[in-house]
């Protein structure tokens, strides 16, 4: 079929191809300012998906419907503790625990919205997450640590 | 004029001309920009540093700064919505939603929304032990209750979409918040 058209028309929209995705280089995605998850250069740096169930480094960002209390099986040194549901507009609560589990003088974050972001913390800490419950919420919290 | 080179300056003048027309509709359908209802909006623009855009950029992850339109220009567009022990608490707009940045956490929604009637975000300050942020809110909410778990709760009003939890309002840290807007 290409051969059928005129060299002038193929030549025509060429060139428009080639300013809309120089454009779009310049434009779209030259916008971030680094994102992409980019982390710190650790010796070891790890994710944990903790809700739903429990996956180190692997389906970190999987989602399904999830609980509304979790918290990590043990503690490491934190990089950050994230929840984010989609679509959601609910409570949302991170919080770091040194001792346990929802244990004394936690710190963290708490906000309504989709995502909830806390960064690093010092020294070895459990990480934990707690939403309201809400039907068919799908979403996912996981931290990033580090050793 | 050989037809060579005709060819080549229509050639480079359409790319120029595809260029343009899509840099300008990109750029035009993806600014940051809060709903109407969103008094919010009305905030002069702040300043960030490189820096702060970095760190806070930092803290919102990819997909999420997709789905809420967080690009270059957001931080460009960032306003102040409370002075809290914490530090600032700044609004970031994007061009279908919002995050707010207080210290190293971050907190993103879509307030005017369908049933959003709020985006806030608070920091366990640990010099008191208590809750300390704010939030932003549409024009239809008077005011913002807030209730930890041990039922203390606080009514914050709104004034100009915004409203701050100060440390002396005494939100337990220990505590997850409830956040519930009430209507004009």
């Amino acid at each position: 079929m290409i051969r059928m058209l005129p060299r002038r028309v193929l030549l025509v929209a060429v060139a428009a191809l080639v300013g809309v995705a120089a454009a779009l280089v310049s434009t779209g995605h030259s916008a971030g300012l680094g994102h992409a998850g980019a982390k710190a250069a650790y010796a070891g740096v790890h994710c944990t998906r903790y809700d739903p169930s429990t996956q180190v480094d692997v389906y970190c960002g999987q989602s399904s419907t999830t609980d509304s209390v979790a918290c990590t099986s043990s503690t490491a040194l934190r990089d950050d503790n994230t929840i984010y549901l989609p679509g959601s507009s609910t409570y949302l609560t991170l919080l770091y625990f040194s001792d346990h589990c929802f244990g004394t003088s936690p710190s963290g974050a708490t906000g309504y919205g989709d995502y909830l972001y806390d960064g690093a913390q010092s020294g070895y800490t459990y990480a934990a997450c707690e939403y309201s419950a809400g039907t068919g919420l799908f979403g996912n919290c996981t931290t990033d640590w580090h050793n | 004029m050989s037809r060579r080179f005709v060819s080549g300056a229509v050639i480079a003048a359409i790319s120029a001309l595809a260029f343009t027309a899509t840099s300008f509709a990109v750029r035009a359908g993806s600014g940051p920009a809060l709903p109407p209802d969103v008094p919010a909006a009305n905030l002069p623009t702040v300043a960030l540093t490189d820096a702060q855009k970095v760190a806070i950029s930092d803290e919102i992850q990819a997909p999420v700064a997709t789905r809420f339109g967080i690009g270059a220009d957001s931080f460009n567009a960032a306003r102040l919505v409370a002075s809290t022990s914490l530090g600032p608490l700044y609004l970031i707009p994007g061009s279908s939603g919002a995050c707010l940045a207080l210290a190293n956490a971050v907190s993103c929604g879509d307030p005017g929304a369908t049933g959003v009637p709020l985006l806030a975000l608070a920091v366990s300050d640990g010099s008191s032990g208590f809750w300390v942020g704010g939030g932003i809110a549409t024009a239809a909410t008077a005011a913002v209750t807030v209730r930890d778990r041990s039922g203390h709760s606080q009514r914050f009003a709104t004034a100009g979409g915004v409203f701050a939890i100060p440390a002396s309002a005494g939100l337990n840290a220990q505590d997850p918040l409830v956040f519930e807007a009430e209507s004009r």
